[in-house]
């Protein structure tokens, strides 16, 4: 009986090891790989109330109405602008006689933020309540932020450009080659350009779009600008490197977009693809 | 002197979560410098808790790190790994006398030059752990050990530091 006891007291601590470890992971690879509705992320009531309470004494008194104003006016000039582009330059799409507005714009403040790990995110001050869903655009005045993550009803979260499992569909405003926009990693201002072959002529400087192909941000919206662009002899691709538009350690206003026909888009090119198969 | 120390530990876990969570998570001076004090909570916890019951306290402490981070998991597995070889480093910084009866692990008792080699082990064991989970592969080996490196010296500073702002003397 004693033997087992000292036996029993040897190996509880490395099993209570190995179970919290294997909940540590499931936790891990569940957040990171799926779309899930998880309590425990910075759009929580709990956590958001204490970082919206201190960002709220960063907003200087009457400064904060004054912004909301502006930014209130800049959403609705957004808006304007956002469904008059697409409009005008797809004459096709405005020959199907879409009523109404496709894109709608929702402005949201940042109210928490992280800018140096692998995985960053922003902590935005809108949520379920004022229409804001998983998988929608989230741009800011210079340029693509990101996609929101998670939801809470009066909170959500951005996966932002730069977190290590961002992929963004871009194209070159030079010579229209489609690419992927990736975070390198390191530097919060900087991304990678992937996937534009070797045998295209890459100006430094060039500037770097959304590519319209997905159903999350609309065509057109600026990334970035090419700093770099390197060569290596046999590959078949560039090395790119693109300085994001935004600058993620001052960003404070952002607008959220909807694109309001996704659902049909979406569904469409599921019956699509599952009449081919 | 129990109650004393059930407060102390209380205390000091409500402390240095508040600094984590709105001082240190905060920082934005380089991408390679991420400073976490946290892992104090654990090492200093009452010296004889259960390994059990430490490694759930450090889970939770976790849990509430990554949340705010949104990093679920991360920091959980890396601190219930600090909390699970915590004994080992203990045994091997053991004073020549044993620890004497010394629950808490912050007393002056133990000396500023024990307390600097426990928790820079402690710490450093911690950070290796987290931000290999958090490459989560090993192909960004020097950038992931410039992180490694810089957070670590920067954590270790701030453990200093509090260290001589919160000294617990009044408790011996």
């Amino acid at each position: 009986m004693h033997t087992l006891l000292q036996f029993l007291s040897r190996i509880i601590p490395f099993f209570t090891f190995l179970f919290l470890e294997l909940v540590c992971f499931i936790l891990i690879i569940n957040h990171h790989h799926y779309q899930r509705v998880s309590y425990l992320h910075s759009a929580n009531i709990v956590n958001a109330f204490f970082d919206n309470s201190l960002s709220g004494i960063g907003g200087y008194f009457q400064l904060s109405t004054e912004n909301e104003q502006l930014v209130n006016h800049n959403k609705s000039l957004l808006q304007a602008v956002l469904n008059n582009k697409v409009d005008t330059v797809n004459v096709e799409e405005s020959n199907t006689l879409v009523l109404g507005l496709k894109y709608e714009v929702e402005s949201a403040r940042v109210i928490n933020k992280t800018v140096n790990k692998q995985y960053n995110y922003l902590t935005i001050n809108k949520g379920s309540k004022d229409g804001i869903k998983p998988e929608m655009g989230v741009i800011a005045e210079n340029g693509v932020v990101g996609i929101i993550k998670n939801v809470s009803s009066n909170f959500a979260t951005v996966m932002t450009l730069i977190h290590k499992e961002s992929l963004i569909s871009a194209v070159m405003k030079s010579t229209n080659n489609f690419g992927s926009i990736q975070w390198n990693g390191v530097d919060a201002r900087f991304g990678k350009l992937k996937d534009i072959p070797a045998y295209v002529n890459v100006p430094i400087g060039d500037s770097i779009f959304t590519s319209g192909q997905s159903s999350i941000f609309p065509d057109k919206i600026f990334i970035g600008t090419i700093t770099n662009a390197i060569k290596e002899e046999g590959d078949s691709f560039y090395d790119i490197e693109v300085e994001f538009a935004t600058n993620f350690s001052t960003l404070k206003n952002i607008y959220v977009i909807n694109y309001k026909l996704k659902e049909e888009q979406l569904k469409l090119e599921n019956e699509t693809l599952e009449g081919v198969q | 002197m129990k109650d004393n120390l059930f407060i102390l530990n209380v205390v000091r876990f409500l402390g240095l979560l508040f600094l984590q969570l709105f001082v240190l998570n905060e920082i934005e001076l380089h991408n390679f410098i991420n400073p976490y004090i946290y892992p104090l909570i654990i090492l200093l916890f009452a010296r004889t808790t259960k390994p059990w019951l430490l490694m759930l306290l450090a889970f939770f402490t976790g849990i509430i790190v990554d949340a705010n981070v949104n990093t679920l998991g991360m920091h959980a597995s890396a601190a219930v790994f600090l909390a699970f070889i915590r004994p080992a480093i203990l045994q091997f910084f053991q004073p020549r006398l044993g620890y004497n009866e010394i629950e808490d692990l912050g007393s002056p008792k133990l000396g500023f030059q024990w307390f600097v080699a426990y928790t820079s082990i402690g710490v450093l064991a911690h950070h290796i752990f987290y931000f290999i989970i958090e490459a989560w592969d090993f192909t960004f080996f020097i950038s992931i050990s410039m992180r490694i490196l810089c957070s670590f010296l920067v954590s270790m500073l701030m453990i200093i530091i509090y260290k001589f702002t919160f000294a617990t003397k009044r408790i011996n």
